[in-house]
């Protein structure tokens, strides 16, 4: 499809853009200027791996969540990100994303829902144990594997839980990349600023009932 | 310290023997045993030679932005504007403003370019990081 093209302006890209979506954001990764660039554009590569690993659903009912969160890892790296799996960083996080042009900090807790007490060790873990809050860390993310149907009445309940756990300055905004995340906003303890976090599930719920899903169930 | 070998091992391992491995393995060749000088200006099209059209594109394309992201950070990626007979680098500030915007500003005549993505141009360089590596081999 390149034909011979020898020197690439951004007209061109554009028409590469258009045909590889993903190649589309290179330049936009490589050109953050802020923290908001940087987690504008890595929500979007995070919420099109979520896509891919929902696609194939079926061979993930036994994974764990380490196998989920290490599988969104790889493909973050793919990408260029530095992303890594339990690194050291106040503790042994389940994703932390580093811009080392810029020096910012993304970190990801992940979690299979289990009950909305689980949910809320993993957000706290997120909160008051490995970020700090501060500017070049100033949102964070927990991926939500839902193995159970409804997902977004799994997503609605939590919502309510959060709201009803008091944080300091809490704010719920819908988020407008995907209906079914949302973003929250607290006073973070340790930096005493606004701290977001983009609630991200995973829809891994997979019990087909056509005939081919029913008899497999019987085989 | 970092060296060849652990960049080689960690591209092998972040595509565990996929295409794209191969595709970095000889993008990393080409930019350690040339000399930095002569490989101020990578083009597009230039480095599609060097890896050879028995790659597809989207496996090519994956690679170039494996290798200019912060994970390996083996090729920068660079623009300049084309205006007339005179070239003009453009800095990632300026082109993430004209992202935004859909403007460039002239960065020597403050005027709006028309036009301004096709006379923007894409190229890569050796890394800082590649150019320590070049020393160490020769």
């Amino acid at each position: 499809m390149d034909g011979d093209i020898e020197n690439l302006t951004i007209a061109e890209y554009r028409k590469l853009e258009k045909i590889f979506p993903e190649f589309g954001r290179f330049a936009t990764r490589l050109t953050a200027k802020s923290y908001d660039d940087f987690t504008n554009t890595l929500y979007q590569d995070i919420d099109e791996i979520i896509s891919q690993i929902q696609e194939n659903a079926e061979y993930r009912q036994k994974d764990s969540e380490d196998r989920l969160t290490i599988d969104i890892r790889d493909q973050l790296n793919r990408l260029g990100y530095n992303a890594s799996h339990e690194s050291k960083h106040r503790g042994h996080a389940d994703i932390i994303v580093e811009n080392k042009r810029k020096d910012f900090i993304w970190i990801g807790e992940a979690k299979i829902h289990r009950s909305y007490d689980y949910l809320w060790e993993g957000f706290l873990q997120l909160t008051t144990r490995y970020s700090t809050g501060d500017c070049d860390q100033k949102e964070g993310g927990i991926f939500i594997y839902i193995k159970v149907k409804k997902a977004k009445s799994v997503i609605e309940r939590w919502q309510k839980f959060l709201s009803e756990k008091n944080l300091t300055n809490y704010l719920l905004e819908p988020c407008k990349m995907r209906e079914l995340s949302f973003f929250s906003t607290h006073e973070h303890g340790v930096s005493g600023m606004n701290f977001k976090v983009r609630h991200m599930p995973v829809l891994l719920y997979f019990k087909p009932e056509d005939d081919s899903g029913r008899n497999k169930k019987k085989a | 310290m970092i060296t060849k070998e652990k960049i080689v091992e960690q591209i092998k391992t972040d595509w565990s023997g996929n295409t794209q491995s191969e595709i970095c393995l000889i993008i990393l060749n080409y930019l350690i045993n040339n000399s930095p000088h002569s490989l101020s200006y990578i083009t597009y099209g230039s480095l599609r030679k060097v890896v050879g059209k028995k790659y597809n594109i989207e496996n090519f394309l994956k690679a170039i932005q494996y290798l200019c992201g912060d994970r390996t950070h083996l090729l920068e990626l660079k623009f300049e504007l084309i205006d007339g007979e005179e070239s003009y680098p453009i800095s990632y500030y300026e082109y993430n403003e004209a992202q935004k915007t859909g403007e460039l500003v002239h960065p020597e005549t403050g005027e709006l370019v028309s036009s301004f993505e096709d006379k923007v141009y894409m190229f890569f360089q050796p890394s800082s990081l590649v150019i320590n590596l070049a020393g160490d081999e020769s």
